[in-house]
């Protein structure tokens, strides 16, 4: 089994984003990348040649592909950036719900036990 | 060299300084004489209705324990931080207890744990359902297999020796009870306790305890699919 270029970016990608995720995140960080991202699906629409071309460069056959592996990447970047958002929003959902719980508890009677005191 | 008398009062002084927090869901058919096993203790109750849609809010208001009650149901582990949230701010306890609402747990237990705890040795007392061979036969097989694994999961990822890991009752100072912060709402909170007492380098000891298995508890109880989830939860908590 012979390693072509195209593996070796792809896992170079896949470990980029591994990285990102558990080093580098943050929300503005995500936008970024967002950003980033659109830029290129934009240069790729404009120069619709461009992505065989690097295709073949790397060694994968058809620019089709080279943009459906892309596109998996950039579906697991997602998936991240919503899971985050996600727990984000029950962090806060959880500290409105503890914060009304404890400002309507109903605290224990003072029992005959606590006048004995 | 110690005089028992002295001692037997410490012990009763410590009681009527401690919280015990309740976690409750959906708990309407056994948490009425849960609370009733806890009116011989002079301690303080206090119950987090976490979301339940029965009668479990309405049960505990009839007993003389706080009442606490999350609008919508956010998992054990939110429950519990509430408790203890609500112990420090409003009940000056010096020790505070988490103790299960499905009548696992022996209220017995509460002083042994907390006798541990009085001479101020420990920080954290965790009952172990694995130290008396006879608890630990009590433990149904499937059951039994599950929480070996749990504690060899737990090893490895907090690097705390101890032979219990998902056992509901346990036993803070004030101070150590200040240093939690339960993030993870569901059962994972039980894992994220131990790496509290592992990071914050916690005096702890495990305290022998009975649990109880009952046809409630049993159906109640979590499903061994739960595992899942807690290794779930630990991988991506990082995600924020």
């Amino acid at each position: 089994m012979s390693v072509t270029l195209a593996q070796v970016l792809l896992a170079g990608l896949i470990l980029l984003v591994v990285v990102y995720i558990f080093a580098l995140r943050s929300v503005s960080w995500d936008r970024v990348v967002m950003l980033v991202i659109a830029a290129l699906g934009a240069v790729l629409v404009a120069w619709p040649g461009l992505s065989s071309d690097v295709a073949r460069l790397v060694g994968i056959g058809r620019g089709a592909d080279l943009i459906l592996y892309l596109f998996i990447l950039f579906c697991l970047f997602r998936f991240v950036s919503i899971a985050a958002g996600t727990r984000r929003l029950e962090d806060r959902l959880t500290q409105i719900v503890r914060e009304s719980a404890l400002r309507t508890a109903r605290p224990a009677p003072r029992g005959p036990r606590d006048e004995a005191r | 060299m110690e005089d028992p008398e002295a001692s037997e009062r410490a012990l009763t002084d410590a009681l009527a300084a401690t919280s015990i927090v309740v976690p409750a869901y959906d708990e309407a058919a056994v948490i009425g004489d849960v609370l009733l096993g806890l009116e011989g203790l002079p301690c303080t109750v206090i119950v987090v209705d976490d979301g339940s849609t029965d009668d479990t809010q309405a049960v505990c208001l009839r007993h003389p324990v706080a009442v606490l009650r999350h609008g919508t149901n956010l998992g054990q582990g939110a429950a519990l931080q509430t408790g203890i949230t609500y112990a420090l701010r409003e009940t000056r306890a010096r020790f505070v207890v988490t103790f299960d609402a499905d009548g696992q747990h022996s209220a017995m237990d509460i002083t042994r744990l907390i006798e541990r705890l009085v001479g101020g040795d420990y920080d954290v007392a965790l009952g172990t359902r694995f130290a008396r061979r006879s608890d630990a036969q009590a433990i149904p097989r499937a059951r039994r297999a599950l929480l070996r694994c749990a504690v060899v999961f737990t090893r490895v990822t907090t690097g705390l020796a101890v032979t219990d890991t998902h056992n509901g009752l346990r036993a803070f100072s004030a101070a150590a009870a200040r240093q939690l912060a339960i993030r993870h709402s569901g059962m994972t909170h039980a894992s994220e306790i131990l790496a509290t007492i592992r990071r914050r380098r916690l005096r702890w000891c495990e305290v022998p305890v009975t649990v109880r298995y009952t046809e409630y508890s049993r159906a109640k109880g979590q499903r061994g699919t739960a595992a899942v989830d807690v290794v779930w939860d630990l991988l991506t908590s990082r995600l924020r």
